[in-house]
């Protein structure tokens, strides 16, 4: 069992008290604890059982099951009544939820996982899992680790610091000085986490104020993605923003999510635009999408509603 | 092939064998040296302005002259050239190649029925849409290498590949935008559903090791009819549409790319009855989702070889500041 724990991440004393915890995580959760005691002691045994066999020349090293596997098979047998997603969903969310409590014993399940791919996607669930509770430390480990590649681990640290938006831009903000060289994939990372947890305004707020080489980039991921949740929220936002070229690109974006979430919708807001250069934008970047996805119906609207030369000749311009 | 006598230099891009083969043709400069690879070398392959004068250019006069006709010339220009409000035609059997990381063009520059031309290390930029509104247009154009390029802020395409262009490789280029042009849309490869008897079995080009970075919302190409082959790249630009466009009876073999919080790795834009296709391996995916659309279908077989890296380190290797991406 030492062998799972050479790789547990070293602060972890500072972020959990593992029997402590791990007490408090049965009470709470008597079914995924009982899959999960399962698993240390079947991953044990197929740990070693595997590394006895790959020291032998005659007996194939590529293991064909895994202790992960005959936990994740369990777990999903056992909830299955619940209706959980499929079997690599349910064990993730395990992982991720175990890592919130037990972040060494998480990280040694997902080592032991044999399949490199899914490996990948348990680490990745640690990783949010921890970075929910201890994202600093999550971010620490996330950073000098080598197994996951690390726009995934990062990707992954911000998937779960973003459950507690606050400390997800502390955390960003920190990365960010520390390493400006990678601002943009932090900032990328932070507001796509941010979107996905419904934090539009926070994640236009943290794009707007961001450094001027990563700001453009980081504006349309914003409003790109809150557009396609939120359009008319995200089309407020845009057009408070007092400088003109955060504007034009928040603007921009939010025309282009719109577009690719519901055209329709926004070609006929785009029609009540007063004339002008935003009217043109909107309503061409919404005819284009409708066209693309149902030319029949967006060529019906166009031919009963008055456009100009511009507004129609953009619109079907290749 | 005795292969003794070829001397081989190092320099920033790597160590390269320098020598004329099937499978990978080399330039050299008095600075960069960068082998041929991909579709390009197919063809008859690519040489350029090799064997020809080598001159410097400051001005859009010099760079006319020296660019005009079909007489093999190595054009290195120095410094940015406007190329004026319209196209601005080269001739075949060029070699044009940017001084320091700064030197290229503000226009658009064109190809239109001319054949062995490499392009590298410039910038191109095309704010104001002139000509065709691209940075570079090529057309009815075949054996070409455009490598170590950065596109940026064109209001149509940033490099358009249409009218039968055949046996070109696009490699480490970076393309990218300033301010959203409503039209952020970069590599088209075939410019129309009708144009099948001009296109078919033509259009084979291979993109590699390219970086699609700020504003690049569509078209990381968006095939028609073609053969392209698509490994390498970096998909990184937030909040894009969608990045390889799979239109009319094309075949896309995309390996080993990155994709960075894209949205629609690749998304369908074939006619019914003229369905392309796709098969794609090795690919790297960060908070995007692989699409399902598709069948991982058989597609053609390069007829060159490549060595794919994987996928996981491309983003770091395309991104670098010295060596990945873009002119240096």
């Amino acid at each position: 069992m030492r062998l799972f724990f050479c790789c547990a991440p070293q602060s972890k004393t500072q972020i959990v008290n593992s029997s402590q915890n791990t007490t408090r995580y049965r009470q709470k959760h008597a079914l995924i604890t009982t899959a999960v005691a399962a698993i240390l002691c079947i991953g044990a045994a197929c740990f070693l059982i595997l590394r006895e066999k790959s020291s032998s020349p005659d007996i194939t090293t590529t293991p064909t099951s895994s202790a992960l596997t005959v936990m994740f098979t369990a777990v999903t047998e056992q909830q299955s009544v619940s209706k959980l997603p499929g079997e690599i969903q349910t064990t993730t969310d395990s992982i991720e939820a175990l890592a919130q409590q037990d972040p060494d014993h998480a990280l040694a399940l997902s080592l032991a996982e044999a399949d490199t791919d899914r490996r990948e996607l348990l680490l990745q669930a640690f990783i949010r899992g921890w970075a929910q509770t201890a994202p600093d430390a999550a971010a620490n480990w996330a950073l000098i680790q080598g197994h996951l590649d690390q726009g995934r681990a990062m990707a992954a640290l911000f998937n779960g610091a973003n459950k507690n938006p606050d400390a997800a831009i502390q955390l960003a903000t920190r990365l960010s000085n520390q390493h400006p060289e990678e601002a943009n994939s932090y900032g990328s990372y932070l507001i796509f986490g941010l979107s996905q947890v419904g934090q539009f305004e926070l994640a236009a707020n943290y794009a707007a104020t961001s450094p001027d080489e990563i700001r453009t980039n980081l504006l349309a991921g914003a409003y790109t993605y809150w557009a396609r949740q939120q359009p008319e929220k995200a089309l407020r936002s845009a057009m408070e923003i007092n400088d003109p070229a955060k504007q034009d690109t928040a603007f921009h974006a939010t025309v282009s999510g719109w577009a690719h979430a519901n055209p329709q919708s926004l070609t006929n807001a785009a029609y009540q635009f007063p004339e002008g250069q935003d009217r043109v934008v909107a309503l061409t970047g919404g005819l284009r999408a409708w066209l693309e996805n149902d030319p029949a119906a967006a060529g019906e609207w166009m031919a009963q509603h008055k456009l100009t030369a511009k507004e129609t000749e953009r619109a079907l311009e290749e | 092939m005795n292969t003794s006598f070829i001397p081989t230099t190092s320099h920033r891009f790597g160590t390269i064998r320098a020598g004329l083969c099937a499978a990978a043709l080399a330039i050299v400069t008095p600075s960069i040296m960068l082998a041929i690879d991909g579709w390009a070398t197919q063809g008859g392959g690519v040489t350029g302005g090799t064997g020809g004068s080598t001159v410097t250019v400051t001005t859009l006069a010099a760079f006319t002259s020296a660019v005009t006709g079909t007489t093999a010339k190595i054009i290195n220009v120095s410094g940015t050239i406007n190329l004026g409000s319209s196209d601005f035609d080269i001739g075949s059997n060029k070699t044009i190649i940017g001084v320091g990381a700064n030197s290229g063009f503000i226009g658009d520059l064109r190809a239109k029925g001319q054949t062995n031309l490499i392009l590298q290390n410039l910038n191109f930029t095309n704010p104001n849409g002139v000509g065709d509104a691209d940075g570079l247009t090529f057309q009815k154009t075949t054996r070409y290498f455009v490598t170590h390029c950065t596109f940026k802020q064109c209001t149509d395409g940033e490099f358009d590949q249409t009218h039968a262009c055949d046996y070109g490789t696009v490699s480490w280029c970076k393309f990218y935008y300033t301010s959203d042009t409503g039209h952020d849309f970069v590599n088209l490869i075939g410019h129309s559903d009708s144009n099948s008897s001009e296109d078919t079995g033509h259009l084979r080009i291979t993109m590699h090791h390219n970086w699609y970075s700020t504003l690049c919302k569509e078209r990381m190409p968006r095939v028609r009819f073609g053969h392209v082959h698509v490994y390498n790249n970096y998909y990184g630009a937030a909040g894009n549409n969608y990045c390889v466009g799979i239109g009319n009876n094309c075949q896309v073999l995309l390996q080993n790319c990155y994709f960075d919080s894209q949205t629609n790795p690749w998304k369908n834009y074939s006619s019914s009855g003229n369905q392309g296709l796709i098969h794609w391996s090795g690919n790297t995916y960060v908070n995007t989702t692989e699409p399902t659309w598709a069948a991982n279908s058989s597609v053609f077989t390069p007829p060159y070889s490549y060595t794919l890296a994987a996928s996981s380190g491309i983003k770091s290797t395309v991104t670098n500041s010295s060596t990945g991406a873009g002119a240096h």
